[in-house]
């Protein structure tokens, strides 16, 4: 579970990027967190796994604190984000056990782990080639494995779907609701709603860092009495912002 | 063909200088902002400060001619070690050429632009090495208005026929790639051979022609003024023979020291004709070879993308800490560039100045003892004052490192990834700094064996106290270098050259160099007549207590220290 508790965040100590947000994302929730380019979304995803300090507030993962427990904060969590042009230079292998090193991960876990979910998006005969050579959509797959192989129990993902071929937009999207099914929470940000409104429980929607709606789409609509689209909603609800 | 060779070239040169900001964009005046324009400045200051010393010295020894005889051949070194560590890159490695190949350019039009960057980099360091040191000598010595046309003339000639050389040498030995399988690792090979055989060939000759001068100088007391001019000349001489492997150097100080209108055009005459001829044999080779041997490059480039190994995988284990330094290791290893400009250029310079501490230190070992310094300042005082030395030369050593300066900035984009592992930030720092840390721990090893070749009478305890000493300062060095890198990280490169290279970070390397030099100093002046043991105890606790200081604050500020990494 992932609890964001009142933060906020500015860069020049005058305008806030992120005004007093709260949000809960609860086990066994796949949470898709929307809003316009500049919204703060990525900003908030990099709150949330520690890359930018926070102003006021906190974030709890699985109740450790990332500002107090970093360490054991980020042992909960599984990051992949939105560029995946990481150590190109390394081998796929070297790569993954490079990860399973940071998570402590034992070697014939991770030899099962490695082989069963590279077998899954069919990168297994690849392993042994540098990153670089990978195309865009498999080095997006080499990140999704390296985050996956600790088993975490919340999934943090910066737009998923780019750049994936759609067998693997079909497979990701089934880790998803895998992982769902094991009591785990997905978080992502995306610019796909029609993936929002297919696979998410819930969704957030943020604009000028302020989080305008959460809830399911059904209750989306409830709450506009519009029988439309999440694309229409979407809509309405950053234009009245 | 010369149009397009002209714009080619342009656009090379741009795309190579484009993020040094030393001039403004909009004004294209000198940016006063930019701390590599002020690194440009006192570095082309101290050297032109370095020069009038040194000249004017000669000069009341008369020897001031000596100057031009022995700081050309050094130079053309510099500029042709810079071109062999450039020159793979630049014509066979670089990202533009799969945007150039599909273009209307004949091979040889490429060839000649890429020909022209290399050379108009060597020119830049012209503008910094040469220019002020030749100026100086002009008004100095000659004291003549032809000198300074003749300066510019010599200037441009000079680095052409060695780039030229160099291209040509490297054009020959990229034929050799097609032996070898591995193009990114042979990349590095080559540099490495090449460099080596210049470097060795260099001081082999330096031997030859050198040897027993010591010797000579010291004899006849009698006659000392015959036996000083003689001397004077035998050294002249032998830098004559020296210069005259290099082809070019003998003109270009002729066309210096001798103002004579035909002299100078019959010398000009001599260094267009080798540069020619050396410029048409790289043309012929290069019509042969170049485009098939860089054709033969990005098709294994391609292959690489295309291949797929049936290799087993290797699954290991390691604890975080080992995984961690390792795949520090790994990724400056694996990328030719990261390689070459942070662990190959440092281990070479390594070797050359352990090299001319193991030439000059027998030559300082003699002089002390002729002038009987250890029964005049005292024996306590001389191990001190000499430890002093050894301890500021390992400083300079450092300076050269570019690891710890861009721990950071060589993860560009990525740096941020660091920050979401669950391992704490302090450990991950430190862990950073490892690659520093342990070439840094070469070089102290290194300077600590040349040493005890040349003193080996000199008691074990000295030995150990010095290296206690260097690996605190190694340590100091690697952190406080991290920090700068932290603080003002370079992420948002495009090419990992420039990830190197352009960042001013280097200024802050010289003024903790010179800071640490002056305690030093302050220290050995302090510290004078006082007992060897307690001065080399107090010189551990001070720069212990100092390192204690700057640990302390890294692990208080850490977060802050990693809050540009965003």
């Amino acid at each position: 579970m992932i609890s964001i508790k009142n933060i906020s965040k500015s860069y020049d100590k005058k305008n806030k990027i992120i005004e007093n947000l709260n949000l809960d994302i609860k086990d066994g929730e796949i949470f898709g967190f929307l809003g316009p380019n500049g919204a703060g979304k990525t900003t908030t995803i990099k709150m949330i796994t520690g890359i930018l300090d926070i102003d006021e507030g906190d974030i709890l993962i699985d109740g450790k604190s990332i500002i107090k427990n970093p360490v054991e904060a980020k042992m909960n969590f599984g990051y992949v984000p939105d560029s995946p042009d990481i150590f190109l230079k390394l081998k796929g292998i070297q790569y993954l056990n490079f990860m399973a090193d940071m998570y402590g991960i034992g070697l014939e876990e991770r030899k099962n782990k490695i082989e069963e979910l590279t077998k899954l998006f069919e990168i297994n005969d690849v392993l042994q080639d540098k990153i670089q050579s990978y195309s865009h959509g498999m080095r997006q797959k080499i990140i999704i494995i390296g985050s996956l192989l600790h088993e975490p129990k919340n999934w943090i993902i910066d737009e998923p779907m780019t750049g994936l071929d759609p067998k693997s937009t079909y497979e990701l999207k089934q880790i998803m609701r895998q992982i769902t099914s094991k009591n785990h929470a997905v978080f992502f940000s995306t610019h796909i709603l029609d993936v929002a409104e297919r696979l998410c429980d819930k969704i957030g929607i943020i604009n000028n860092g302020k989080l305008l709606f959460v809830g399911s789409v059904e209750e989306m609509r409830d709450k506009l009495k519009e029988n439309k689209s999440l694309e229409e909603l979407f809509m309405e609800i950053t234009k009245n912002d | 063909m010369i149009k397009k060779i002209i714009e080619l070239s342009k656009v090379f040169i741009q795309d190579y200088f484009q993020n040094l900001y030393i001039f403004q964009e909009d004004n294209k005046k000198l940016n006063k902002k930019s701390v590599f324009t002020w690194l440009l400045i006192i570095t082309i200051l101290i050297i032109a400060y370095l020069s009038y010393e040194i000249i004017k010295w000669l000069s009341a020894r008369g020897m001031a001619v000596l100057f031009l005889k022995v700081y050309l051949p050094i130079i053309a070194t510099v500029f042709m070690f810079q071109a062999i560590l450039i020159c793979s890159n630049v014509f066979y490695f670089s990202k533009d050429l799969e945007y150039i190949l599909p273009l209307p350019i004949k091979p040889i039009e490429l060839l000649i632009a890429k020909f022209i960057n290399v050379i108009s980099i060597t020119y830049c360091m012209e503008l910094i090495f040469l220019v002020m040191p030749l100026f100086i000598y002009g008004v100095l010595i000659v004291k003549s208005l032809l000198y300074f046309p003749v300066m510019i003339l010599v200037l441009v000639m000079f680095p052409i026929f060695l780039i030229t050389i160099v291209s040509l040498v490297m054009l020959i030995v990229m034929q050799l790639s097609k032996f070898v399988k591995n193009k990114d690792i042979f990349q590095i090979i080559i540099v490495f051979i090449v460099a080596f055989v210049m470097i060795f060939g260099e001081f082999y000759l330096v031997q030859t022609i050198f040897e027993g001068i010591a010797l000579e100088l010291q004899v006849d007391e009698e006659n000392r003024e015959e036996q000083a001019r003689l001397n004077i000349e035998k050294i002249n001489n032998k830098f004559d023979n020296l210069n005259n492997y290099f082809l070019i150097i003998n003109p270009c100080i002729n066309m210096l020291t001798n103002l004579n209108i035909l002299n100078i055009l019959w010398q000009l005459l001599k260094l267009i004709f080798i540069s020619i001829i050396t410029f048409a044999i790289f043309i012929i080779f290069g019509k042969i070879l170049y485009l098939k041997n860089l054709l033969k490059n990005i098709a294994y480039i391609n292959k690489k993308k295309n291949k797929r190994k049936k290799i087993k995988n290797k699954y290991k284990k390691y604890s975080k800490r080992k995984s961690y330094i390792k795949n520090e290791f790994r990724k400056i290893f694996k990328e030719p560039t990261f390689f070459l400009q942070c662990i190959f250029q440092y281990l070479s310079i390594i070797i050359v100045l352990l090299f001319l501490v193991n030439i000059f230190t027998p030559i300082i070992i003699e002089g002390m003892k002729e002038d009987n310094q250890i029964e005049e300042i005292g024996f306590d005082n001389v191990v001190l004052q000499t430890m002093c030395i050894v301890i500021g030369i390992l400083q300079i050593i450092f300076t050269f490192s570019n690891l710890s300066i861009t721990a950071i900035s060589r993860e560009g984009k990525n740096a941020i990834f660091m920050k979401t592992l669950p391992v704490p930030l302090y450990k991950q720092f430190v862990w950073k700094a490892m690659p520093q840390i342990f070439l840094n721990t070469v070089a102290i090893i290194g300077l600590a064996f040349i040493l005890y070749i040349n003193l080996p009478q000199t008691s074990i305890w000295y030995y150990i106290a010095g290296i206690i000493i260097g690996m605190i300062l190694n340590l100091i060095n690697s952190f406080l270098m991290l920090i700068v890198d932290l603080r003002k990280p370079n992420l948002d490169w495009a090419t990992e050259t420039s990830a190197i290279k352009d960042n001013g970070k280097k200024l802050y390397q010289y003024v903790f160099s010179f800071a640490f030099i002056w305690i030093l100093s302050s220290m050995s002046d302090v510290l004078y007549n006082v007992n060897i043991k307690i001065s080399l105890i107090s010189i551990i606790i001070v720069m212990l207590i100092i390192f204690i200081i700057i640990r302390t604050v890294i692990k208080k500020k850490i977060d802050k220290l990693f809050n540009k990494i965003i």
